[in-house]
C-alpha cells in the first residue's frame, strides 16, 4: 500500500487512548442505554478501520476513524463528523471536522443547513451521496466514498406535490477542496396516482484550469431535466430527458442524457429493461446512472464496465423468475458502446443464476457469467460461481462459496488466465462469523498467484461490530451500489470496527 | 484546521460524554415519518403504528446477506400479523437499480411493506451505517431493538424481542384492566 510509515509521535498513543475509552464504554454501557433515537436525544455512529503491514521494509500502518455525533430536540437535529487518518494524507484528507448540520424536520417541511447529501430525480443531473463500507459478512467491501454538499436544502412534501431545493459546494473530484457553489432544485408533481411529472434544474459555475497561463476560463453550467413516470398496475414507465448548457463551448461543450426505465412486476415473473445515452454530459460534481451490475460474487466485481459520460449509449435488461416459492432464476444482459482513447469499445454481459431453497436446511445460488469488455482487453470472460448456506442447526451455519473465473486478455502475456477464489465461513448466531479465503491467479501481470486470509466478526451486543483479519488480499475492483473503487493489494492485519449508539 | 492533540482530544471527549451521559431509564420516542412505497404511495410510521408494532428492515438488492434474511422476514410477518406487526422493508438500492426493486419484490411475494428511501432521508434519521439493518419500534413510538448484519439464525432474536414485546403488553393490559 502506498502509505507512510505511522511515526512514534504521541498521535498513535493519543488514538490508542481513544480506543481504550471506547473499550470502557462499551463495558459500561448496558445494551439498553443506546437503543432509543428521538427527541432529546444524543447519537453518535463510529467507524474505525486501521491496519498494519509488517510484510514491507518499514512497517506501515494506518488508522482512520470517522465519528458522527449529534443532539435530536424536538423538530430539531444538529450534528457534526470528525474524521481522523494516520497518516494523513493531505490530497484528499485532514484530521478535522468534516461535516456539521442543523436540521428543522416536521410533518411537510425539512430545512437543513451545513453539509447534506440529496438527489434530484433519478440521479441524472444531481446526485450527493455517500457509500461507506456498509455490508456486514463480507470482508472485500472495505470503502468509503463522500460526496456531500456543503450548503443548505429544502424540502417540501405535500400530498401531490415534492419541492427540493438544494445550495451549496460540492467537493472536488479526488479532493477535500470544495468548488463553487452549485444551485437548483426540482418539482415533482402527482395529478393522479398513475402519473408523475417532474422538472429539475441546476446551475454550477467554477474555474476551469487550462493548465497553460492565460487559457483560464470560466465553467457556467446550465443542467435542466424533464422526468415523466407512469404506473400501471404492475407496468411501471419512467423517463428523464436532461440538457447541460454550457456558457463556453471551448472550455466544457453542452450536452445531453437520456434515461428509460420500463418494468413488468408480476407475481412469478418480473422484468426490468433500462436504457441510457449519454453526450458530453460529464460534469465534476456528479456520477449519472451506470446501469452496471453490481455483482455479489467477488471475481466478478473485480472487472466491471467504467462508465464514459462523455459518449455512451447502453442498456440492461434483468428478468426473474420464481417457478416455485423456493426457486428464483435471474437472466441478465447488459451492454454498453462508448468511446475511450479515439476507439469505439463495446461492452457485454450475460448471466443466468439460479437460487434454490433447500428446505429449512440450505440454501444454494449457482452463476455463469460470460462477458467481453474491449476497454479492459478482455475478449472473452467467463465466470462460474456457486455458494451454499448450510444450517447445522438453529444457531450455526457454515458457508461455502467457490468462484472460478476464465478470461483470454489481449494485453495479457499469456492470452488467457485463470482466477481461483474459495471461502468458508463458520457462523454462530448471532456472535460470530469465522471464515476463511483462497484466491489464486495465473495472471502474468500479477505480482503473487496466491492470497490467503482468516477473518473473525464479532457482534458485541447490539452496538459494536468489530471485524478482524488477518493474510492477504489482491488489488482490484470493489463495488458497492454501483460504485466502483480500486482497492491494492493488502497483506497485514486489518481491524474494523463499527459502533452504532 | 486544528491540531492533531485538539481533534483526538475532541475525539475522545465526545465518546466519553455521549457514552456516560445516558439516562437509561429514559422514555424517547423515534420520529414520525412519511415514505412513498413502491407503488407510489405515502406511507407514514404514525399511520402504521395505530394498528402494532413496526419493524425497518434497511436493505438493497446488492447486499446478499439482506436477500438471505428476506425469507425469514416473510414468515415473521405471517406469524404475528394478527397481533398488528407491519414489516418495512427500507430498499438503499442506487438510482440505476431502483427500477430493478418491484419486479424483484412482486415476483419474491414480499408480504411487507416496500418503501423507496430516495433521498436517504430514513437512513440519515435512524442512524444507520451497515446494511441489513432491522430496528423494531413498539406502538408507543419507542425503538426497543437494533440489529445489523444478517447471519442464519438471527431472526430468532427479533423473534424473541417481538415475544417480549407481546408479552409486555399483555402484561400492561392485564394490569389496566
Amino acid at each position: 500500500m502506498t502509505i507512510k510509515k505511522l511515526s512514534s509521535s504521541s498521535a498513535g498513543f493519543k488514538v490508542q487512548l481513544a480506543v481504550l475509552v471506547v473499550l470502557a464504554c462499551i463495558a459500561r454501557t448496558p445494551d439498553a442505554a443506546f437503543t432509543q433515537i428521538g427527541p432529546g436525544t444524543p447519537y453518535l455512529l463510529n467507524r474505525w478501520l486501521s491496519s498494519v503491514e509488517p510484510s514491507t521494509a518499514e512497517t506501515d500502518r494506518e488508522i482512520n476513524n470517522w465519528l458522527d455525533v449529534g443532539y435530536k430536540y424536538s423538530y430539531w437535529r444538529a450534528g457534526l463528523r470528525v474524521e481522523f487518518h494516520d497518516p494523513r494524507n493531505p490530497q484528499v484528507y485532514n484530521d478535522k471536522i468534516t461535516q456539521r448540520y442543523v436540521m428543522f424536520k416536521k410533518d411537510w417541511l425539512r430545512i437543513r443547513a451545513g453539509n447534506f447529501y440529496e438527489r434530484l430525480g433519478r440521479g441524472l443531473v444531481f446526485h450527493a451521496f455517500e457509500i461507506q463500507s456498509q455490508t456486514l459478512n463480507r470482508t472485500d467491501q472495505n470503502i468509503a466514498i463522500d460526496r456531500n454538499i456543503d450548503g443548505a436544502n429544502i424540502k417540501l412534501s405535500f400530498d401531490n406535490v415534492d419541492v427540493t431545493g438544494i445550495w451549496g459546494r460540492p467537493l472536488k473530484m479526488f479532493s477535500s477542496d470544495r468548488g463553487h457553489a452549485l444551485g437548483g432544485g426540482e418539482v415533482r408533481f402527482r395529478p393522479f396516482s398513475a402519473l408523475l411529472l417532474g422538472g429539475t434544474f441546476l446551475r454550477f459555475s467554477d474555474d476551469f484550469l487550462a493548465g497553460v497561463a492565460g487559457l483560464e476560463r470560466k465553467i457556467d453550467l446550465e443542467l435542466s431535466s424533464l422526468q415523466v413516470g407512469l404506473s400501471l398496475g404492475s407496468i411501471d414507465l419512467h423517463t428523464e430527458i436532461s440538457q447541460k448548457k454550457s456558457a463556453d463551448e471551448s472550455a466544457i461543450p453542452s450536452g445531453n442524457a437520456v434515461y428509460a426505465t420500463a418494468n413488468y412486476s408480476g407475481d412469478s415473473f418480473g422484468l426490468s429493461a433500462e436504457f441510457k445515452r449519454y453526450e458530453d454530459f460529464n460534469t465534476d460534481f456528479n456520477n449519472p446512472p451506470a446501469l452496471v451490475k453490481t455483482h455479489s460474487f467477488t471475481l466478478l466485481n473485480r472487472h466491471t464496465h467504467s462508465l464514459n459520460p462523455n459518449d455512451e449509449i447502453g442498456y440492461q435488461f434483468e428478468s426473474y423468475f420464481s417457478p416455485n416459492l423456493s426457486t428464483t432464476i435471474t437472466l441478465h444482459a447488459s451492454g454498453a458502446d462508448n468511446l475511450e482513447n479515439n476507439e469505439r469499445q463495446r461492452f457485454r454481459e450475460y448471466f443466468f443464476e439460479s437460487r434454490q431453497e433447500w428446505g429449512e436446511q440450505a440454501i444454494s445460488r449457482v452463476l455463469i457469467d460470460y462477458s467481453k469488455d474491449r476497454l479492459l482487453g478482455d475478449l472473452n470472460r467467463w465466470t462460474f460461481a456457486s455458494e451454499v448456506d448450510y444450517l447445522l442447526n438453529d444457531r450455526n451455519s457454515l458457508l461455502f462459496d467457490a468462484q472460478l473465473q476464465n478470461i483470454d486478455n489481449e494485453n495479457n502475456l499469456n492470452g488467457k488466465y485463470w482466477n481461483m477464489l474459495g471461502l468458508l465461513a463458520f457462523s454462530r448466531s448471532p456472535f460470530m462469523t469465522l471464515s476463511a479465503q483462497y484466491e489464486h491467479t495465473t495472471n502474468a501481470f500479477s505480482g503473487k498467484s496466491n492470497w490467503f486470509s482468516g477473518t473473525l466478526n464479532l457482534k458485541v451486543g447490539q452496538h459494536h461490530d468489530v471485524i478482524l483479519t488477518a493474510g492477504s488480499r489482491p488489488a482490484g475492483l470493489v463495488c458497492s451500489g454501483g460504485i466502483c473503487f480500486q482497492v491494492p493489494e493488502f497483506e497485514g492485519v486489518e481491524l474494523r470496527w463499527n459502533a452504532r449508539l | 484546521m486544528f491540531s492533531r492533540m485538539t481533534v483526538t482530544m475532541v475525539f475522545v471527549l465526545l465518546i466519553y460524554i455521549t457514552c456516560f451521559a445516558q439516562d437509561n431509564s429514559k422514555t424517547i420516542s423515534a420520529v414520525d415519518f412519511t415514505i412513498r412505497d413502491i407503488n407510489g404511495k405515502k406511507v407514514q410510521l404514525k399511520n402504521l403504528l395505530a394498528d402494532g408494532p413496526v419493524l425497518l428492515d434497511f436493505w438493497a438488492l446488492w447486499c446478499v446477506p439482506c436477500l438471505k434474511e428476506m425469507p425469514e422476514l416473510k414468515k415473521i410477518a405471517k406469524k404475528y400479523k394478527e397481533s398488528g406487526l407491519t414489516i418495512v422493508a427500507v430498499n438503499q438500492d442506487s438510482p440505476s437499480d431502483q427500477s430493478k426493486v418491484k419486479p424483484f419484490v412482486k415476483q419474491k411475494r414480499f408480504n411487507f411493506v416496500v418503501v423507496l428511501d430516495e433521498d436517504k432521508d430514513l437512513w440519515d434519521q435512524f442512524h444507520v451505517n451497515a446494511l441489513p439493518t432491522s430496528i423494531l419500534i413498539d406502538q408507543t413510538g419507542h425503538i426497543v431493538y437494533t440489529h445489523t448484519g444478517y447471519k442464519p439464525g438471527d431472526e430468532t432474536e427479533i423473534i424473541e424481542a417481538l415475544e417480549e414485546l407481546f408479552l409486555r403488553k399483555n402484561e400492561k393490559r392485564e394490569n389496566d384492566d
